[in-house]
């Protein structure tokens, strides 16, 4: 039972999606036509396609789980998952800080707090590290390339 | 045509060009031996880069990237029975057999000979060939574009893994992606929100950068990876034609086995790669050496994937078919510059092109002397640490997607992206469907509704056309061997 439900709530995750989306395209794509075809046809048309492979797949899938054809999968290490949410948490914050702080400061804090949560103690490491990488980043883009960096309050 | 290969010539040997492929080469090889950080996503990291160089040398940079990459999986393949790529999964076990042998020296060298074989020869089918199908695709109006976007959709078939079913959803859902923004005929808005940045669409390069590398990192962060690899002892061996002669016929063929696979939309140097290993193992009087240090599976596994990077530039700059992840990079860069890949390329920018196309072929004369100078380092790069190699690939990341627009909207796509790439692989969805659609998507859409303001609204215009029809017809047979070898498969075991 558990397997099913397992392999079966993607599909109707996707499903939903794929309900969702025709629901909107009334609201979101407006119904003005001057060509032959409709700018609403391809949203409609790829929306109930997700909708229908999707109930194909997962009734395909549900056969399987039924007859006992099991995938399994090993790890020889348990997966940290939390890790991975402290990371896109530390990426989030950079979004969100370097229009007030700048390129240098932020990435110089993100590198740094990266190294650290991954593993990094040594001290000369965690901080030779993170101002070698952003001060080379900042002169090859910025003063070689000419390419323009986020800029905040400092640099 | 030859006007233009002398042209070519005389660019690809500019300073400026050099030093390009000389970068591109050496980025390439590092990101190639370093497992878990793929080629796809080497080019990926070096694109913004080339925004602010001329559209030549920006060419000439990341095609530099793509066949040191592809060869740079065989060094970690070798020494560490890691491959770096998925192209170099079938050189490990020989490679990795020898090493253990002492003869660490000699693999590294027959993979590098055996690559830069792969790739001459693959660089000079692409000179040759593609601009006699750019010649013909000329001729291609809305309604064999249409047709040509759905069999190059079919690639998604091959990209879906264990369910097609999954491959197909993740083939609409970036389609329905690449709608986002301004409807192409009509200039209606469509789903955007009530935002302003999404009115612009949603731009190609940050969503590859989250689905191919913020998602990988993601991945090696869970799996808590120390570090990329452990100590290995390298012992130098000298390597000359006495060597290289016994395997001339096997590097041969199977270099042109890479040219022909890589040309076709889907296929790419993993599949030629395997292909050809098997092909040496058939025809070898040996065959019981494969897989226990074989220096001919080496070379027919390597020549067989670098024979792919000329030809898979086929489609890519002929027809602006992406082959694989990495064209579908090269195509970004190109559109990045304001070039639209397909036959106008040839006629517009020839220039660029015959460079970029002989450029192929210097790219791997510099790897050769590159590698052969750099050979016994490459060990070293594998070791350093994740702590410190993954914070600076991330900040690579931010800053690529960063650069593709300017604006922060762009980062937080590629985050956004990077989640979905982590994601949906882990309940079974596969990612590449949705690159692969978000390039075709626009085309397909364009051109069907081109062709029908054509034909007025008649979607007979598709079959009174004879390269349309030929167009479905491969896409019907493509569909229906594989079930109908299924089918008597399955009656065949139940008799």
């Amino acid at each position: 039972m558990q397997t099913r439900l397992k392999k079966g709530l993607p599909n109707i995750f996707m499903i939903l999606l794929g309900a969702f989306l025709l629901l909107v395209i009334p609201y979101q794509i407006s119904d003005i036509q001057i060509s032959t075809m409709s700018p609403r046809f391809f949203p409609y048309f790829l929306s109930a396609l997700i909708v229908i492979i999707s109930i194909g797949t997962l009734l395909s899938e549900l056969k399987t789980a039924k007859s006992g054809e099991e995938d399994t999968e090993f790890q020889n290490e348990k997966p940290s998952y939390t890790r991975v949410v402290i990371i896109l948490l530390g990426l989030i914050a950079w979004l969100c800080l370097v229009p007030l702080l700048g390129f240098i400061l932020t990435t110089l804090l993100l590198t740094m707090g990266m190294m650290l949560l991954i593993g990094n103690r040594r001290l000369l490491q965690v901080l030779t590290v993170p101002f070698i990488f952003t001060l080379l980043i900042y002169y090859v883009f910025k003063m070689i390339m000419n390419v323009p960096l986020p800029e905040g309050l400092f640099y | 045509m030859g006007e233009n290969i002398l042209f070519g010539l005389l660019q690809v040997f500019e300073w400026k060009h050099l030093l390009a492929m000389i970068a591109g080469v050496s980025f390439g090889m590092i990101i190639g031996a370093l497992p878990g950080l793929s080629v796809p996503m080497g080019v990926a990291l070096m694109l913004p880069f080339t925004f602010g160089l001329p559209p030549t040398i920006g060419m000439l940079l990341l095609v530099g990237v793509y066949c040191a990459g592809v060869y740079g999986g065989s060094i970690s393949a070798i020494l560490l029975k890691t491959p770096g790529t998925a192209a170099s999964a079938a050189t490990a076990a020989d490679g990795f057999a020898l090493t253990q042998q002492g003869k660490a020296g000699k693999a590294l060298n027959m993979a590098l000979y055996s690559a830069v074989s792969g790739g001459l020869i693959s660089g000079f089918i692409l000179l040759l060939v593609a601009p006699q199908i750019a010649k013909f695709a000329l001729s291609f109006g809305p309604p064999e574009y249409f047709a040509l976007a759905l069999f190059g959709m079919t690639v998604i078939a091959g990209v879906s893994g264990k369910s097609l079913g999954k491959g197909l959803v993740m083939g609409c859902f970036g389609m329905l992606i690449a709608t986002v923004g301004i409807d192409p005929i009509d200039g209606v808005p469509r789903f955007n929100f009530g935002t302003n940045f999404l009115i612009s669409g949603i731009d190609l390069i940050p969503a590859l950068i989250g689905l191919f590398a913020i998602s990988e990192l993601l991945n090696q962060i869970e799996k808590k990876t120390k570090a990329l690899s452990v100590k290995v002892k390298y012992e130098k061996d000298r390597f000359g034609w006495s060597d290289y002669k016994p395997h001339t016929k096997t590097i041969f063929k199977s270099s042109l086995i890479g040219g022909i696979i890589g040309a076709i939309p889907g296929a790419g140097a993993a599949i030629s790669s395997f292909i050809s290993y098997n092909e040496a193992r058939r025809t070898s009087k040996d065959p019981e050496s494969f897989g226990k240090g074989s220096l001919d599976g080496i070379a027919a596994a390597v020549s067989g994937g670098n024979g792919t990077t000329g030809s898979t530039l086929i489609p890519m700059m002929t027809l602006g078919i992406p082959g694989d992840v990495v064209t579908a990079v090269l195509l970004g860069a190109l559109l990045i510059q304001g070039l639209k890949p397909g036959p106008e390329l040839f006629t517009n920018h020839g220039n660029l092109v015959y460079t970029v196309m002989i450029g192929v072929i210097v790219v791997n004369l510099i790897l050769f002397v590159q590698a052969k100078l750099a050979i016994r380092w490459f060990a070293k790069i594998t070791q350093i640490p994740s702590s410190i190699l993954l914070p600076i690939v991330f900040g690579l990341c931010l800053l690529g997607s960063f650069s593709v627009t300017n604006s922060l909207t762009s980062v937080g796509i590629t985050l956004f992206f990077g989640v979905l790439g982590y994601i949906l692989p882990k309940y079974g969805y596969p990612v590449t469907p949705i690159l692969i659609a978000m390039i075709l998507g626009p085309l397909a859409e364009t051109s069907l509704r081109q062709s029908l303001i054509l034909s007025e609204g008649s979607y007979l215009i598709f079959f009174m056309r004879p390269i349309p029809v030929i167009f479905i017809l491969l896409i019907v047979l493509l569909f229906v061997i594989p079930l109908l070898k299924g089918k008597w498969g399955n009656r065949l075991q139940r008799a």
